[in-house]
């Protein structure tokens, strides 16, 4: 009887400071207060304007606040183990649905306050207890993939990729935007044109590219490579090996502009920098481009074939095995 | 010039002429590290918005650490791991990578300088002393791929490496990682960033995604870790994703600060699951953040980061902002009377 008079209370009070309850809460059809309209605590009933404080008293209301000092474990030193990540009022009220189950995401871009409303997070966001994916099927696999292809594509393109969460990746040989500048950097630096470079760039993202298609398109043909790869990959990048792939074709239009060296020149590098194409929305043409481009990318897209076009070699680069067909004059 | 602070904090005076990899508050004083693209390292003192010294290298320098107030380290990208004395102008080369340095981060727990580089490996060096590679290099550790990120807390340290792999090492035993694992994110990692209370880290990736991870490995342990979209726009019916590129934990309070690509530093309670707070958008993307010692100030790097290229952008500045109680603060849970 009593639990439920606090029940009350706690419902006015939270939807007064969190907005709408969950509306599926119910209050037994057989209670009825026995003090009635007297009664000092409101009779919510849920989904309807939201009662103020006020109508507690302030029996009430001095109760509630000397609860929450000694409730309210202020954590010195970030979260973790010691506060639970459920609140407790889920826990005491069982006929209150949970709205913190442990892998359910209820942020919301712009507000801070978690609505109701939070439960319709869009399809792409369920962190619900879904199991993480089992690649028993190629199918669910490609699914997947297509599916964050399409809902979240990040704004860097030449990243790693896995669809298994904690698992190993499907697509290797990432790099990150430091790396690009820094390779930049140094070209510039050893006098390389911003046209070379920008078109070394280029094929890089291109590749990249054609790599997420042909993942989506073989899932399975994919994570057997990606082993072998992994030995080739575009690891261990210095300054002095760029990472150019050979492509077939020109490189299409991309969205990546230059890097501007602009250490040395800022003027002229910036000035170029304006001429060129920028944005990204434009690699989302790429895409499309890429579907047009001849297919003499090899599925060994990742070796490293920029080390054959130096022209000197430093101690340790040296080769063991025969330069592929392709670098062959 | 002090000018007036605005929505976006204030912007300290004599910033640095190229992008700027990181920046750091001290641990003593509001002394203010910052490194940078075009090669140099400077001291600030962000209260007094005074450039107090700088430093210049052979390369890029990609990170930073204060060792004490008066001196610190710097992880270059001309292999070289240097220490620099501030109160002299001194500085020396602590020893080298073969490849540029990426991070760089001083264990009070061991006193030792560790250091990862895009060679593959993980270093750890004794600052004290001579200076050299034969004196002060501890160990050099392989890792699976290049080092991107490292986070210490206590006896633990957290690296990220490219192709989304996470290290955990224990510093009194580093022959091997006491935790290998893959990052529960898709896409290539940015930063992580080990929990204050040492049970865990935050781990942020390119796909606008930040992960809570947690070092107990017991299914109970595990159930704890979450993960949530943040720094996205919508456009269109579909979301532009930006890369999370800085994590940074309050001192005092446990919440955590997000700067994005998209220009935005969010402040979320991880407790709680929920947003606390967001700050007004700053000129370009975020590079790197810092609180202060105490919490009150928050250095904000707005320096683009180059992920769609060279394109115009803004100046590369540093914003220092008074940090109030209610953006940090984690909301108070609410709780029933127990009943009488």
């Amino acid at each position: 009887m009593l639990a439920l008079l606090f029940l009350c209370f706690i419902i006015s009070f939270l939807s007064d400071v969190y907005g709408p309850i969950i509306s599926d809460f119910r209050i037994a059809d057989n209670f009825i207060c026995r003090y009635g309209d007297d009664c000092k605590f409101l009779h919510v009933i849920p989904q309807q304007s939201q009662p103020s404080p006020f109508g507690f008293g302030t029996q009430t209301g001095t109760q509630f606040q000397r609860t929450n000092p000694q409730q309210q474990k202020p954590n010195p030193f970030g979260f973790g183990a010691q506060n639970n990540a459920q609140p407790r009022e889920a826990n005491d009220f069982g006929s209150r649905p949970n709205r913190f189950k442990p892998f359910e995401n209820k942020w919301t871009r712009f507000s801070p306050l978690n609505t109701s409303s939070s439960s319709t997070l869009r399809q792409s966001d369920s962190q619900t207890p879904v199991p993480n994916h089992k690649c028993t099927d190629p199918e669910s696999c490609k699914r997947q993939m297509i599916e964050d292809f399409e809902n979240e594509r990040p704004l860097w393109k030449l990243t790693c990729y896995g669809h298994n969460k904690n698992g190993p990746c499907d697509i290797v040989g990432d790099i990150s935007y430091e790396e690009l500048r820094a390779l930049a950097y140094d070209e510039a630096k050893c006098g390389l044109s911003l046209q070379s470079i920008i078109d070394r760039e280029k094929s890089l993202i291109n590749s990249k590219l054609v790599e997420f298609q042909s993942l989506v398109q073989k899932p399975h043909a994919v994570s057997a490579n990606a082993s072998i790869s992994t030995q080739n990959s575009v690891a261990g990048v210095s300054p002095n090996a760029p990472m150019t792939i050979q492509s077939g074709g020109p490189p299409p239009l991309s969205s990546f502009g230059q890097f501007g060296a602009s250490v040395n020149s800022p003027g002229v590098f910036g000035a170029a920098s304006k001429v060129l194409m920028s944005g990204a929305n434009s690699a989302l043409n790429v895409t499309k481009r890429i579907k047009l481009m001849n297919n003499t990318l090899s599925g060994n897209s990742n070796m490293d074939n920029s080390i054959w076009m130096k022209a000197e070699w430093k101690i340790g680069e040296i080769r063991e095995e025969a330069p592929p067909d392709n670098c062959i004059y | 010039m002090a000018a007036a602070p605005q929505s976006t904090g204030r912007e300290l005076s004599s910033p640095p002429t190229d992008g700027i990899s990181n920046l750091r508050f001290s641990n003593h004083s509001d002394n203010l590290l910052v490194s940078s693209w075009d090669k140099s390292v400077r001291l600030y003192d962000a209260s007094a918005n005074a450039l107090r010294g700088e430093f210049m290298h052979g390369g890029a320098v990609l990170d930073c650490c204060f060792h004490d107030d008066s001196s610190g380290f710097t992880a270059c990208a001309d292999h070289t791991v240097r220490r620099l004395v501030f109160n002299y102008s001194r500085e020396d080369i602590l020893g080298r990578h073969d490849a540029p340095v990426r991070c760089i981060e001083y264990s009070y727990a061991t006193g030792q300088v560790i250091t990862g580089s895009w060679d593959k490996t993980l270093k750890c060096w004794d600052p004290r002393g001579a200076s050299g590679q034969e004196r002060s290099l501890i160990g050099t550790y392989t890792q699976p791929e290049r080092v991107y990120s490292l986070s210490l807390v206590g006896n633990r340290l957290v690296v990220a490496t490219a192709g989304r792999h996470v290290n955990v090492y224990d510093l009194r035993n580093m022959n091997q990682p006491e935790q290998r694992r893959e990052s529960s994110l898709k896409y290539q990692t940015r930063c992580v960033r080990c929990y204050p209370n040492g049970t865990g880290y935050a781990l942020s990736s390119v796909e606008g995604r930040v992960a809570m991870e947690f070092f107990d490995l017991s299914e109970a342990g595990q159930s704890k870790k979450y993960a949530f979209k943040c720094h996205r726009k919508s456009e269109a019916g579909r979301d532009i994703v930006y890369p999370v590129n800085s994590i940074a934990f309050h001192p005092i309070y446990g919440t955590f600060a997000t700067g994005g690509c998209d220009g935005y530093v969010n402040v979320w309670d991880g407790n709680n699951k929920k947003r606390l707070y967001q700050y007004p958008k700053y000129p370009t993307s975020i590079a790197a953040l810092s609180f202060s010692r105490d919490g009150r100030l928050l250095a904000v790097a707005s320096s683009y980061t180059y992920e769609e290229g060279d394109k115009p952008h803004e100046p590369d500045a540093i914003f220092v902002r008074s940090v109030n109680e209610v953006e940090v603060k984690p909301k108070p849970k609410l709780l029933p009377n127990p009943a009488t």
